[in-house]
């Protein structure tokens, strides 16, 4: 962290909120000491930098080995981002240019289209992340870094490597999207990549995963059905999930083998400049020499901030990269220093050890005041020890995180975001083990387009049961098996049928509850959308997800944080180039003090005096943080650890009768 | 390793920001500035206005977008071309050399259009569109400019003054980057001749120093025409040209006279 304190509670050692980047190959070799100690000047303990593949294998002056003995000497740590990204300062991100002449090594999105990254130093079109070629050059330079880290470790000077981590990323996969698409809505449309090796891996993948014997039941002849036209759509997103999981693993593994003690982290880095969401944006905006589109770019870290992605089964610290090569740089500073508080807040606070932050160009960084960096450095001190963490009240789990959702998303953002104004109450995962393994969520709503298996059915049950409430669709993508052990599990429980417009069946489940409604056809317009509006606000009710607050100004947006030494920590933005004065209301009185000064001096003397409505007055691009205490939100608070702690009890019984009765299933026992 | 095109480094100088321009806060829109748009099938795919938002018209029918801003110059692309020409843009060398070709493509489609005379409105630098124009007829073909901004002396000191190199061929900006100097000593690193001199060895080409404060220099670029001001500073030698070369003197005062 740059200019980090003495942290009393270190909680994410080596993965600070705030993360400089400092290019190792944009420094002069000699120049290079100078410019470290000129960090550390400036209280720089911590700094990342990309090795891009490319920049390693014409590394004729070992420019990488001086810079990590230069960082070891200045006991400096250093994170080193290994995949290839987009917004690298280097030609072509730092792939090998050999690669780009090959037109079957290019990845082709939805719409036929080469996928094209338009950001400085030079627009190039994605390569396919499924070409065998690529793959075995990436796969081989992966194997490179890893024997160069490992000869380091033996043969360097001792503890060279003690402060350095490995970063693996998720890479061009959600870059793979039409920006047609994604101008109207970010992740609008089928991400994907689409070209013909793509395909030899799709047919391959698809044939292998339909011959599983579930899909075969009850006759053989049913796996057609599968593999039927209709389903295409369905088994892509199902297979470019995949295909990504399996990527993101193998990647692990080759860094993996000799470079032991180097910590290897994996992170989901959002770069929104070069998003196919901002890519008209930014070219028009090149055409006319003009600055940022801040709007797009803060519209943009709001739809990254949903997306929860993974590496075998733990979620990846999502970070949000902010360039300094395209739009951003040109903002004025006060977006500027808004759009990383925002970005600091969202990605921030998620995923606990393993959380995010930002990534950001040191220069970018130095360029903003004194006073701003040490607001900021105190919140990521706050976020970075665990006092302030965001609680995803709701999970959405569908079959591809980069592709869109059904209405029933949108509608829940609408609800959550545009009329609530809160923003990070919503997270929308593809992995089932992070459903599993999720223990902040009060709701699970299921994508009608979830291909359903007993597996994906018994692990949803089980979440449910702990007190949840689960919306399952009656969709034709459940197995024979999937859908057997819905109805075994339902045919014994009482149950409510409701037709708000949709129609739904409401179980009570264990502690939690089930819902399971139908999709409205296709193509109904208003009044689904209607329909789709009014299960969601039922659903969410049933649940009991309410907003800690709300704020009489549309325009304005809030971020509720879990303050651990009790209330929330509320964050109002105001991301619009006026000042807003506004009403904050609460459900039952509330007194709120000046969280800034709550989180330096902790003490809130200057506290006001209990009430349920506040007027406040927000500057243009302004971030106020408040302190909120009341009655209602520590009960709150307590019953949820309370839950998590009898959960967590449970599946310690569980584990203990597993040891002690081996051959019991679990799905067996009635006590769990 | 040097990075032939540094576009940070470009960005800082040719169209220096934040710190340096005016307004560093929140700047409020100008209700004349140029709007653009991309749309497909009567639809506005994307828009753009500086400090504007127009997210809200995203969707919208093309029609209501013109209408709104009937009395701004609003440029309209076709989704379809601009895809095309991201395309075809990739066999261009280097960012700068790709968005010529944008701006070139973007602005031979608006002299197709109703109104054959428009310029696209677009911000350019004044040096960068000299070099361009009708100086590269009078310049050598192949040539760099050495520019040193430096720093007001009271800040102090050679570390907060910037340079770069931009190196020109054939009438194409070929390369820009913070160049090398540590082959010079600390001692000729201070001499202005011995700096282009090494640089005219090391680049194969010929240089022309340009030393200006950097207050100057960030005024000027916030400025489409600043020539009688910088032709003022060459006469009070607050901007240097190093070696002195009558014939750029000439170019830069010739400009000044004809108040462009």
């Amino acid at each position: 962290m740059p200019g980090s304190e003495k942290n009393p509670r270190p909680h994410r050692v080596g993965n600070p909120p705030i993360q400089l980047l400092v290019n190792y190959w944009e420094m002069r070799p000699t120049a290079m000491g100078e410019r470290l100690d000129a960090l550390m000047r400036k209280g720089v303990t911590e700094v990342s930098t990309f090795v891009p593949w490319q920049a390693v294998e014409a590394d004729i002056s070992h420019l990488l080995t001086r810079f990590l003995q230069a960082a070891g000497d200045r006991k400096l740590g250093v994170t080193l981002v290994l995949s290839p990204e987009v917004g690298v300062h280097y030609p072509n991100s730092g792939i090998p240019r050999d690669i780009f002449s090959k037109p079957e090594n290019t990845a082709v999105h939805a719409k036929g289209s080469p996928a094209i990254v338009n950001l400085p130093p030079n627009c190039f079109s994605l390569p396919s992340l499924l070409s065998p070629e690529f793959i075995k050059r990436y796969h081989g330079f992966l194997s490179r870094m890893d024997h160069f880290l490992g000869d380091l470790s033996r043969k360097g000077a001792p503890g060279i490597l003690n402060r350095v981590s490995l970063v693996l990323t998720g890479s061009f996969w959600k870059y793979y999207r039409a920006p047609q698409h994604s101008s109207l809505s970010a992740f609008g449309g089928s991400a994907g990549d689409y070209s013909s090796a793509a395909a030899v891996a799709y047919r391959q993948r698809t044939e292998l995963f339909f011959s599983q014997r579930e899909f075969q039941e009850p006759s053989p002849t049913t796996a057609q059905r599968w593999r039927s036209r209709p389903m295409e759509e369905v088994n892509r997103r199902w297979f470019n999930q995949q295909a990504e999981d399996v990527f993101r693993v193998r990647s692990g593994q080759f860094v993996r083998r000799k470079t032991l003690g180097v910590r290897v982290r994996d992170v989901e880095l959002f770069t929104p400049e070069a998003d196919p969401g901002f890519s008209y944006s930014h070219f028009l905006q090149n055409l006319a020499s003009g600055r940022g589109d801040f709007a797009r770019l803060s519209a943009l870290v709001d739809e990254a901030s949903c997306r929860m992605s993974q590496v075998d089964g733990t979620s990846a610290a999502p970070y949000l990269h902010w360039t300094g090569l395209g739009g951003f740089r040109s903002l004025p500073v006060a977006e500027k220093q808004f759009l990383i508080l925002k970005s600091l807040l969202l990605m921030g606070t998620q995923g606990g050890v393993q959380g995010g932050g930002i990534l950001i160009d040191e220069e970018e960084w130095f360029s903003l005041s004194q006073g701003f960096r040490a607001r900021a450095e105190a919140l990521a001190r706050s976020i970075g020890s665990g006092d302030l963490t965001l609680k995803k009240r709701v999970t959405y789990l569908t079959s591809h995180l980069w592709s869109d959702a059904s209405p029933l998303w949108d509608e829940l953002q609408a609800r959550l975001i545009s009329q609530a104004g809160q923003l990070g109450q919503v997270r929308m995962v593809a992995s089932l083990d992070l459903l599993v393994a999720d223990r902040e969520a009060d709701l699970l709503f299921v994508d009608p387009q979830y291909l359903l298996t007993q597996e994906s059915i018994t692990k949803i049950l089980n979440w449910a049961k702990g007190g949840r409430v689960v919306a399952l669709p009656r969709s034709t993508l459940y197995t024979e098996a999937a859908r057997r052990e819905l109805e075994r599990t339902c045919v014994s429980l009482q149950h409510m049928d409701i037709n708000l417009g949709l129609p739904y069946r409401l179980f009570p489940f264990g502690e939690g509850k089930l819902v399971i409604y139908e999709t409205p056809t296709a193509g109904a317009g208003a009044e689904a959308q209607n329909s789709w509006r009014s299960f969601v606000s039922a659903v969410l009710s049933v649940a009991g997800v309410q907003a800690s607050c709300s704020v009489s100004d549309g325009r304005l947006r809030t971020v509720a944080l879990e303050n651990q030494n009790g209330g929330i920590g509320l964050f109002i933005l105001n991301g619009t180039g006026r000042a807003v004065s506004a009403d904050i209301m609460f459900p039952s009185e509330v007194v709120i003090s000046d969280l800034a000064s709550l989180l330096v001096r902790e003490s809130d003397d200057g506290a006001s005096v209990p009430a349920n409505r506040f007027a406040l007055e927000i500057p243009p691009c302004g971030v106020l943080p408040l302190a909120i205490r009341g009655n209602e939100i520590t009960q709150d608070r307590e019953r949820r650890l309370a839950q998590g702690e009898a959960e967590q009890l449970h599946k310690a019984i569980a584990s203990a009768a597993e040891l002690q009765l081996g051959e019991l299933q679990a799905s067996e026992n009635p006590w769990i | 390793m040097d990075l032939s095109n540094d576009w940070r480094k470009f960005q800082e100088v040719f169209f220096p920001t934040a710190k340096t321009a005016a307004g560093a806060g929140v700047v409020q829109r100008d209700v004349s500035a140029p709007v653009y748009s991309v749309v497909e099938k009567d639809i506005v795919v994307a828009g753009y206005c500086e400090h504007e938002d127009l997210s809200d018209w995203v969707g919208s029918p093309v029609g209501d977008f013109k209408n709104q801003f009937r009395n701004r110059e609003i440029v309209v692309l076709e989704r379809a071309q601009v895809d095309q020409w991201m395309n075809d843009g990739l066999s261009k060398p280097g960012f700068h050399g790709q968005l010529e070709y944008f701006r070139s493509m973007a602005e031979a489609t608006i002299k197709g259009g109703a109104r054959g005379d428009a310029k696209l409105p677009t911000r350019t630098h004044f040096l960068l569109e000299s070099l361009k124009g009708w100086w590269g007829n009078i310049l050598p073909s192949a040539f760099g400019i050495y520019l040193r901004l430096q720093a007001p002396e009271a800040v102090g000191v050679l570390e907060a003054s910037q340079d770069i190199l931009v190196i020109y061929r054939r009438g194409a900006l070929e390369s820009f980057n913070a160049p090398d100097l540590s082959g010079l000593s600390s001692e000729r690193r201070k001499q202005p001749g011995d700096v282009v001199k090494y640089l005219s060895e090391r680049y194969l080409v010929p240089v022309q120093g340009v030393y200006v404060g950097a207050q100057d220099w960030a005024r000027w670029s916030q400025d489409s025409a600043p020539w009688s001001e910088v032709a003022v500073a060459l006469r009070s030698s607050r901007m240097q040209l190093v070696p002195f070369r009558w014939r750029v003197a000439t170019l830069v005062a010739t400009r000044a006279f004809l108040g462009v």
